[in-house]
């Protein structure tokens, strides 16, 4: 009777971390692949994988990172192994929470494409930053680095930009 | 200032984890350089309008959960491999064990037979090598259990035994009214169906030789025999005897 009620007991708690925290695992693989369907799949082989533990899930002191990781160790496998799309068909896309006055259109297709320039790693460091508005002492945390790490990235990213956005103000140069 | 070091401070004022003294040098830099401070303003452009941009596609965990749920019954996991493994185990267990009880029980319901013809001598080696000399017309039987605790076979019929020795394990020959104990030794049996007398003779060696509560030990070169009519059990004289006295 109890071993049923254990099992009771750990299906409830895989299924609440399970809606807890899917789009967490989701969006980080979409941070990494910038693709809907692999990064869902990511997601359900990363919760497959909890299932098989799902008894020794209340020792996790921090089960969100352990996700985050999870998430982004299995993305990256897809990257090695080349099973993402190509630049062109990606489909990491975004809205403004403040408006999207024309202007703002232009510069938020800017930073879309600025992305897909980025490495998959960095991609994802600024992604938990700005997109998820964690500060680097919790991407530190999250992705199991250390805060040096994370600036390193951040750094990347916007010498990336840099060099992204000065071609494009050189092509509207030459536009104009 | 190097580009890498340049950059590595406006990640630090833009991320938050600048210290003081380093926010200072960067103001003083921009101040002094105003291409850096143009390139500053920029990323710090971008920076912040990013900070306010939202993944446009949202994944609904309702339908991930139902998918998932078709998943896990594919998936197969550990835990239920191992119910699998354990009704395998279960179900070789009671096969092993049902096989080895049935020819268990088969091989104890037929005791080995050996037998001669009339006018057929034959030697025959039991299973413990002791070694029958079977006279004509002479039915031995071994018994299923045979060198389990003892050896036991029984005889119509005339015989001449050499007993391989085993002292834990009495050799018994079963005559039909007389009974006859060896351990190792060698000795002939006559119990001849038509025949009133069971007789036996020893060779070498001791053995008891026993009927209706009686014994008799015999040893080298002693003869006996047993009377079924009378039920007379006694010494027969042999030559040897006197030797021996």
């Amino acid at each position: 009777m109890s071993f049923t009620s254990d099992q009771k007991r750990l299906d409830q708690n895989f299924k609440e971390l399970y809606f807890e925290y899917y789009a967490v695992a989701q969006r980080t693989a979409m941070y990494v692949l910038m693709q809907i369907d692999t990064s869902e799949d990511v997601a359900q082989s990363v919760f497959l994988k909890l299932w098989d533990k799902r008894d020794q899930l209340d020792q996790l002191n921090n089960p969100k990172a352990y996700i985050i990781q999870m998430a982004r160790s299995g993305a990256l496998d897809v990257v090695k192994k080349g099973g993402h799309l190509s630049k062109n068909q990606l489909q990491l896309g975004f809205y403004s929470e403040i408006s999207d006055e024309p202007e703002n259109v232009d510069r938020r297709q800017a930073i879309e494409k600025a992305m897909a320039d980025l490495s998959p790693k960095c991609r994802l460091v600024f992604s938990l930053s700005q997109f998820e508005g964690q500060s680097n002492p919790e991407i530190a945390e999250n992705l199991d680095v250390s805060i040096r790490a994370v600036e390193t990235q951040i750094s990347n990213v916007l010498k990336s930009f840099f060099n992204t956005f000065q071609i494009d103000s050189k092509i509207t140069k030459v536009k104009t | 200032m190097k580009e890498q070091k340049f950059f590595g401070l406006c990640a630090k004022h833009l991320s938050g984890t600048i210290e003081a003294d380093e926010e200072q040098k960067l103001t003083l830099y921009l101040n002094a350089n105003p291409d850096r401070q143009k390139i500053f303003q920029s990323l710090k452009k971008q920076w912040e309008f990013s900070g306010n941009l939202r993944l446009s596609y949202q994944t609904n965990p309702q339908l991930a959960w139902e998918k998932f749920s078709d998943l896990k019954s594919d998936h197969e996991p550990k835990a239920v491999r191992w119910v699998h493994f354990a009704y395998r185990l279960v179900a070789m267990m009671v096969l092993t064990v049902g096989l080895g009880f049935l020819l268990r029980e088969f091989g104890k319901t037929e005791p080995y037979r050996y037998a001669t013809f009339e006018g057929e001598t034959k030697w025959v080696v039991l299973p413990d090598s002791s070694r029958v000399r079977m006279n004509e017309s002479t039915m031995l039987t071994v018994e299923a259990d045979f060198n389990e605790e003892e050896r036991k076979v029984s005889l119509t019929g005339e015989a001449f035994f050499e007993i391989a020795r085993e002292v834990s394990k009495p050799f018994i020959i079963q005559t039909d009214e007389a009974r006859t104990r060896a351990l190792g030794t060698s000795f002939n049996i006559q119990a001849l169906a038509e025949e009133s007398k069971i007789e036996i003779y020893v060779e070498s060696g001791k053995v008891a030789f026993s009927a209706k509560d009686k014994e008799l030990i015999l040893t080298k070169g002693m003869a006996a025999d047993f009377d079924k009519k009378t039920n007379q059990l006694q010494l027969i004289m042999v030559d040897s005897i006197y030797s021996n006295q």
